[in-house]
């Protein structure tokens, strides 16, 4: 179906702004705030167009097609489209509207939070980059072809580089500094691999693409095509080994447990929930499924194997390291790494339920992270309180803001009925019907140890009682009791995104019916 | 033949309606929340009652609640037995929200002891009243989280680290179950309890899968290797949660053993590998009678005693389901009933104990049938009906253990070794009984009272309700807290001699696994 000029209008408008937010932070200090939440909420709006207008068409596709010939003509005889295609499918503008979501949540969080955490003078940056980010991530999600799939990747890498080094203290430098070498590392992986592949396939389009690997596949090929295989099979090798790097699975997974948690609160969440997931598992899916048609067995017995060992690895290994941390955010961190290897559980099955039940995830822990990383802001900005031993008692000064955390927590168990449980549900039947009990066993492990650490976290905040000494207050010494259970909630502005949030964890567990139905219809398209 | 009615769906979701509402009526007026949840209780008890005419009638309610979209679907399906376990466990549960308005009025955190009182509620109805496993594992799950809250109540360490150990077994037995779970609906394709026993048939997997739901119900039923949180969680909760734990939330457990046994696993389907997975069932419920009773003997603390004993009845209960004769599954879900009533009973006058004098330790305990002669009165009923006297209602249960057992010993090569060791566990563990319920009772009543110097000794006390040197009350608690117990000690009688209610469901339920 034909796309519509929103597709190219949302991450161009996101970078116009994002340039303007200096200026108008010069111009106006108190304008800005309300400027980039703005911006934000019309790329969330615009998204929901794209949305509504790919789940209607009747292929579940759109195409826009920028700069084609001054004739009007749009192909050429080959079949090949001229110009650039920003080409979305459902899968794409499903994951459009989450990353709109979460990132409009976020800057109204960073409204009051990021003042506290970065010199005044750099906050026109701070939404700079925000926005920057936002667009590269909206780029990402709906373009159909190599070159602006690196450019975007590169845009939205950088800028997260960069936000995760903004609040300036050797600890987020460090982290920076590392996320940014080995985030370089994969991408360089990337653009090997889509080297190789335009050497091979001769074109820029990556469903242009996908016809000419099913040329090079098909039985009755020629000679000379034949030859291309072996260049295929490197380029999937350097684009599996690009998105591993980028999707922090568990070898290389070092990179993510520094740089998310030493990120402002509000980047954190869109690191952990979207980002990690944008630029890693979705186009992991989307080369493997739409691009290099591993479901249609051009590569042999390999990746489903590779995948469950990696999977096994991720999973426990991420699992085991969070039970190890002392920071809050830190854990958080691991339980992101161990979900990717839920998610790439699903993947490795090469099947539609398995398929169906990661994407479910994707946007299912895009909710939960999202949640549990914008409560530890809360926590943060609240009392300073980073380590997990120190949160005693915060369950009472902090009611609301530990209740939605308990509720993310217990959805990131999966606890029925809230959505965690629901993909998790939906992963294991997979993994069953595909006849890959291991893969059980491992999924319920890894849960076990995720109700370890997170349940501790939990007791902690809720049934012991702060420490004595740190909490009498001197002018009201009689009065410890008044002064453990008083209420000191986080702003309102910061109170909502994790209200929303919450409300979405139960809602999308009791209702799963409706993700899932763009879910399954988005897996179909990939696998056809 | 089913029917649909919207009965069950007010059971199970009132009480979850209610969460909401309790806090709000705490805030308007204080202390309006505990009568709040007892009211919902009994709202919910008639919604549970209105249900006998078409139960007993032989008629199946179904009602389909919530399409999930996984491939199964949340929905609600009566049986008797379920009717039976709901109703059972609605009772003591409205005695217990009665009697709590009392025993709970000092306590701390009333709002959230409330909420999660009814939280679980919502997860105990939706147990018993769910027609599909998935239904039946997110209820189940909602009961071992919520519950939690209620063990903890006095958040003293021993409670906590008690709760704690509660939780992961919890925890772990729901993913085990869940293990179980996604196998049968991958293997049969449906999770409708009344369909799988045929889709499971001659599986090879089946002893697995079958092993994977007994582990799962079993840690909640507290049966022999996966018991150890239970000593320690039921008796330190606050009395009104003791005795729902002990006397109606394990019964989830054991419930779902039944429905194992014989929905999921289905008799035909167990019948080639039986002595690995019914066999080795009735080991473990020979273990946990066995063991429960003789643990019990030792225990210093009247609570902790019960809570040793729980462990011992519910392996009567397991006996049953696991004896696979008609008359065995009879007396088995019978006791559900019967214990739930008695050891109900039993709890609330331990917790009146504490709650009047503070005294905790058996031996403290000497003489108390002259202070508190009603409580002891109680208390003494629902011993004797636990002993097995005639004509308790522990008895007829008993009655029908010992009739399945009897009935085993005359089938098959091994049946008579079978059947005797049963019998004979049975009438030792009335024996042990007797031993551990028969001191507190001639304490009560023949006991000289001795001069205490201290209200509990500190190793084992598990929280102070009075101070040693508040002066002790000498009389019974107030009526509020004095109905719930009157009246579960009158079942005891009741149900001894008029046995019939009960007794009626059970055999149509038995029946259909075991036609004439």
């Amino acid at each position: 179906m034909e796309g519509t000029h929103l597709q190219v209008l949302l991450p161009v408008g996101l970078i116009v702004s994002a340039f303007f937010m200096p200026v108008i932070f010069r111009w106006r200090r108190k304008l800005s705030e309300p400027v980039a939440i703005a911006a934000s909420l019309l790329s969330l709006i615009f998204s929901w167009l794209i949305f509504l207008r790919v789940i209607s068409s009747s292929e579940g596709t759109i195409q826009y097609f920028l700069g084609y010939s001054w004739s009007g003509l749009r192909y050429l005889p080959t079949g090949e489209p001229i110009g650039i295609v920003m080409r979305t499918d459902l899968l794409g503008a499903f994951m459009l509207i989450q990353i709109s979501g979460l990132c409009f949540l976020a800057t109204l969080y960073s409204k009051r939070y990021v003042p506290h955490l970065i010199p005044e003078e750099k906050i026109g940056f701070y939404y700079t980059l925000l926005l920057l980010f936002t667009a590269g991530m909206s780029g990402l999600s709906i373009t159909g072809d190599f070159f602006n799939f690196y450019i975007f990747l590169e845009l939205s890498g950088i800028s997260s580089y960069a936000l995760v080094a903004i609040s300036t203290n050797k600890e987020s430098t460090e982290a920076a500094f590392k996320y940014a070498v080995i985030g370089t590392m994969g991408s360089i992986f990337l653009l090997f691999g889509i080297l190789l592949l335009y050497a091979s396939t001769g074109t820029l389009n990556m469903f242009y693409a996908a016809t000419q690997i099913d040329k090079i596949f098909a039985p009755d090929a020629p000679l000379y095509l034949t030859h291309f295989r072996y260049h295929i099979y490197a380029a999937l090798g350097l684009l599996i080994a690009g998105f591993s790097i980028k999707s922090a699975f568990f070898p290389v997974h070092a990179w993510l447990a520094d740089a998310h948690p030493a990120a402002p609160s509000p980047v954190s969440a869109l690191l952990s929930g979207i980002f990690v997931k944008i630029s890693g598992l979705f186009y992991l899916i989307r080369f493997l499924f739409t691009i290099f048609g591993a479901h249609k067995g051009y590569y042999g017995f390999f990746l489903p194997p590779f995948f469950i060992v990696v999977t096994i690895l991720t999973a426990i290994g991420g699992s085991v390291f969070a039970i190890a941390q002392t920071n809050l955010k830190r854990m958080l961190a691991f339980s992101t790494i161990a979900q990717m290897g839920y998610i790439l559980a699903g993947i490795a099955l090469i099947s539609k339920d398995g398929l169906t039940g990661s994407i479910l995830h994707i946007f299912n822990h895009a909710l939960m992270k999202g949640l549990l990383f914008l409560c530890a802001g809360a926590i943060i900005y609240k009392t300073g309180i980073r380590n997990i031993s120190d949160l005693r008692g915060i369950g009472y000064k902090m009611p609301v803001t530990m209740g939605c955390f308990t509720i993310g927590a217990l959805a990131m168990m999966g606890i029925p009925p809230l959505c965690g449980f629901m993909s998790k549900w939906y992963l294991l039947t997979a993994s069953a019907k595909a006849g890959y009990p291991i893969l059980i066993v491992v999924l319920l492990t890894s849960s076990l140890l995720a109700a370890i650490y997170y349940l501790r976290v939990v007791g902690i905040a809720f049934f012991v009682p702060p420490a004595r000494h740190n909490n009498i207050n001197k002018t009201n010494g009689g009065q410890i009791q008044e002064v453990e259970h008083r209420i000191e909630e986080a702003p309102i502005s910061m109170l909502i995104p994790l209200i929303c949030l919450t409300l979405a964890v139960i809602f999308m567990g009791i209702f799963v019916r409706i993700p899932l139905k763009v879910v399954s219809r988005a897996a179909e398209i990939l696998l056809k | 033949m089913e029917t649909i009615s919207y009965l069950p769906v007010i059971a199970v979701f009132f009480p979850l309606l209610a969460v909401f509402i309790v806090p709000v009526v705490e805030k308007m007026r204080k202390g309006t929340g505990n009568i709040f949840t007892a009211l919902t209780c009994v709202v919910v008890f008639f919604a549970v009652l209105f249900m006998y005419p078409q139960i007993s009638a032989g008629v199946k309610i179904i009602c389909p609640v919530w399409q999930t979209g996984l491939g199964a679907d949340f929905s609600l399906r009566v049986d008797e037995l379920g009717f039976l376990a709901g109703l059972i466990g609605i009772i003591l549960w409205t005695l217990s929200s009665i009697y709590a308005i009392e025993y709970m009025r000092k306590e701390h955190a009333q709002t959230r002891y409330n909420i999660f009182s009814l939280l679980s509620l919502f997860g105990l109805m939706g147990t018993f009243f769910t027609g599909n496993l998935l239904s039946l594992y997110i209820c189940f799950e909602v009961l071992s989280i919520a519950s939690y809250v209620l063990v903890i109540h006095e958040e003293s360490p021993e409670a906590m680290s008690a709760g704690l150990l509660y939780l992961f077994m919890g925890i772990a037995g729901g993913l085990i179950l869940l293990f179980s779970i996604i196998a049968t609906y991958v293997i049969t394709g449906t999770g409708e309890l009344s369909l799988i026993g045929i889709g499971l048939k001659g599986e090879p997997l089946l002893p697995f899968i079958f092993w994977g739901f007994i582990l799962g119900f079993g840690v909640k039923a507290g049966i022999f290797p996966v018991h150890i949180w239970l000593p320690s969680a039921h008796p330190i909760a606050p009395s009104p949660a003791s005795a729902l734990l002990s006397g109606v939330m394990i019964k989830a457990g054991a419930y779902g053993i039944i429905r194992t046994i014989y929905s999921i696993g289905g008799l035909e389907a167990l019948l080639p590998g039986r002595v690995i997975m019914v066999g080795g069932l009735l080991i473990l419920a020979l273990i946990s009678i066995f063991l429960g009773s003789a643990v019990a003997i030792a225990q210093m603390e009247i609570k902790r005693m019960l809570a040793y004993s729980s462990i011992s009845q519910i392996g009567y209960v397991v006996l049953g389901a696991a004896l696979m004769s008609p008359l065995g599954l009879t007396g088995g879900v019978v006791h559900i009933f019967n214990h739930a009533i008695i050891k109900g009973g039993l709890f609330l006058c331990a917790g009146a104990f504490i709650h009047q004098t503070g005294l905790r330790m058996i031996e403290d305990l000497k003489g108390i049938g002259k202070r508190m002669p009603i409580t002891a009165l109680c208390f003494t009923l629902g011993a004797l009906s636990m002993i097995g006297f005639p004509p308790f209602n522990g008895f007829v249960s008993k009655w029908y253990l010992a009739l399945g057992a009897l009935e085993v010993s005359k089938t098959g090569s091994y049946g008579p070794l079978v059947g005797m060791i049963c019998l004979g566990m049975l009438l030792l563990s009335s024996f042990m009984n007797l031993i551990y319920y028969g001191p507190v009772v001639y304490g009560a009543w023949f006991g000289e009272e001795e001069e205490k110097t201290s209200v509990a000794t500190p190793e084992v006390s598990t929280a102070e309700y009075h101070n040693p040197g508040e002066k002790v009350k000498k009389d019974d608690p107030n009526l509020v807290m004095l109905i719930p117990m009157i009246l579960l000690a009158l079942g005891t009688v009741i149900l001894g001699i008029f046995p019939h209610l009960p007794l009626e469901l059970v055999r149509a339920f038995s029946h259909t696994f075991f036609p004439r």
